[in-house]
């Protein structure tokens, strides 16, 4: 199989999952699908490390983070403080739109690095060694992270909601 | 909360993210575009580069009373002569791929833009950050940078630049830094960035030392004072910045009490169908202490021999070998049979062991 046919091959069977981390980086849904396919594009360009990567999910999931802070970097320019925070989207009324919801605003607030251990070793399945490789970070850093950000996300009482089922 | 709980709760809350098509015809198209555009300027790089060396060797054949080559470069092949940088500028990149910086940037690896007060050079093993530079938010802290050039793609030779925000803070713009990139002559090679786990984060000693000799540099280790808290090791010539091949690269440990005990020995596969003598072989390294506040990572060469330093302290030495429990997702399968303690100034031996049944 040629490059082409292999990196199509990889990128279909990725996309879904690429998106959706993004989401839980905290992008919305464009900005995710931006992300997906700013990163397949660095995969396609760089096709023969992802091929030798000792760890390709690793590896994929490094660059993903990697621009998604360049991502972030460059759109701070655009942004500027208010005295107030910016309106957003309310639910749609549905319980599952809802849950969601709850689950996104408290990954936000969650320090970033936490927030990103969380989503490679709980939604990606990465082990830890993975996730450390793919946040630059000792093995040791991430348990520790994955800790307290377990131990976060326990006392959120929107979440505490969610667990024990809406009534 | 459960880890199960947690897994279910954000597959849950992305179920209703809608599906849509991958775009691959679009990528595929954009990225021949990019190849073809890198293809052009390595040909266009190569060209200049080559009438450089070529200005360079005239200049050099008129004055031939003071050609006599450095005692400390191979060859001294006057044709492989490095290209020379615009008036206070200097060459920093990856792999032989370099662009023309400000002289009195620093080179801070490994720290993705949030590192120094003033402007910097961020650089990994495959990706560099010119411009970095710590910006005032409105909130009084400080944020991301404000400017940057990624040069990225030492596997493949080529790499994409990329410019951000405000040009007017910087003298630097895409355009020059577009100018600038230049493909070194095929005898130098810039100084390897070792960043550990997997290319990511601050170089280690361990790291950097592995990354150097890897890159086939002579290396010299010496001990020097601390620097700050983003360069636990520095070296000369700088990380980024052109070498020789196989020229001599001091690195200078800043941390010295954190890297002041060595564990060295050999990773081995012992038993299998036909057991017999213990067989060396490649892989990683693993050393961490009892509560994770040390956690190094190094690779074992071919003849599995590797060596790390550490802090004086108790270890454990685990590690993962091509194979072997990997694509289990096992990345300590392998291990040495009890725990080392190791004092400063010391150098323990341990052999670590991958059992196969």
């Amino acid at each position: 199989m040629d490059h082409d046919a292999e990196f199509s091959d990889y990128a279909a069977s990725r996309w879904r999952a690429l998106v959706r981390t993004g989401v839980l980086l905290g992008c919305d849904v464009a900005e995710a699908e931006d992300l997906a396919q700013q990163t397949l594009l660095r995969c396609y360009l760089k096709w023969s490390s992802v091929e030798r990567a000792a760890d390709r999910e690793a590896y994929v999931a490094r660059l993903q983070l990697n621009l998604l802070r360049q991502s972030r970097r460059r759109r701070w320019w655009g942004e500027r403080a208010t005295d107030a925070p910016p309106e957003r989207p309310t639910a749609d009324g549905t319980g599952r739109v809802d849950d969601a919801d709850a689950l996104r605003r408290a990954l936000g607030r969650l320090p970033e690095a936490q927030r990103q251990a969380v989503v490679l070793r709980h939604y990606l399945h990465l082990t830890e060694q993975q996730t450390a490789e793919a946040t630059g970070v000792a093995r040791g850093t991430v348990k520790s992270r994955l800790s307290r950000a377990l131990a976060v996300l326990a006392a959120d009482p929107d979440l505490a909601v969610l667990r024990e089922g809406r009534k | 909360m459960s880890e199960q709980t947690l897994s279910d709760l954000l597959g849950r809350s992305v179920d209703q993210v809608p599906d849509s098509q991958p775009p691959i015809a679009e990528l595929l198209r954009r990225g021949q575009a990019t190849h073809r555009r890198r293809r052009r300027a390595a040909v266009v790089g190569g060209a200049v580069a080559s009438l450089l060396v070529v200005g360079a060797l005239a200049a050099s054949l008129q004055d031939s009373d003071h050609a006599t080559p450095p005692a400390d470069r191979p060859g001294g092949d006057r044709q492989s002569s490095l290209p020379i940088p615009p008036a206070g500028m200097k060459w920093v990149g990856v792999d032989r791929t370099v662009v023309a910086v400000p002289q009195g940037w620093p080179v801070v690896p490994g720290i993705y833009c949030q590192g120094p007060t003033g402007p910097y050079v961020t650089i990994t093993q495959w990706h560099v950050a010119v411009g970095c530079r710590p910006m005032q938010s409105p909130d009084g802290g400080t944020s991301q940078d404000q400017s940057s050039v990624d040069v990225e793609g030492s596997a493949t030779g080529g790499f994409t630049a990329q410019l951000a925000g405000s040009e007017e803070s910087s003298d630097l713009t895409q355009g020059s830094l577009d100018a600038s990139r230049t493909t070194l002559p095929s005898g130098w090679l810039t100084v390897p960035s070792g960043e550990p786990y997997g290319g990511a984060g601050t170089p280690t000693l361990t790291s950097e030392i592995a990354a150097l000799e890897s890159a086939g540099f002579h290396v010299v280790r010496e001990h020097a004072a601390p620097l700050n808290r983003w360069q636990p090791v520095t070296t000369d010539p700088e990380i980024g910045t052109p070498a020789r091949r196989g020229s001599t690269v001091v690195v200078f440990d800043h941390g010295a009490a954190a890297s002041s005990a060595t564990l060295t020995g050999q990773l081995q596969w012992v038993g299998g169908p036909a057991p017999g003598s213990p067989v060396a072989h490649p892989g990683t390294v693993h050393v961490v202490n009892a509560d994770d506040s040390v956690d190094q990572t190094v690779r074992a060469g071919d003849d599995g021999r590797w060596e790390i330093y550490l802090p004086p302290g108790t270890y454990r030495v685990l590690a993962t070998s091509p194979g072997y429990g990997s694509k289990a997702g096992n990345f300590d399968a392998c291990s040495a049979s009890r725990a080392i303690t190791v004092d400063a100034g010391e150098s323990v031996a341990v052999d670590v062991f991958c059992q196969l049944m």
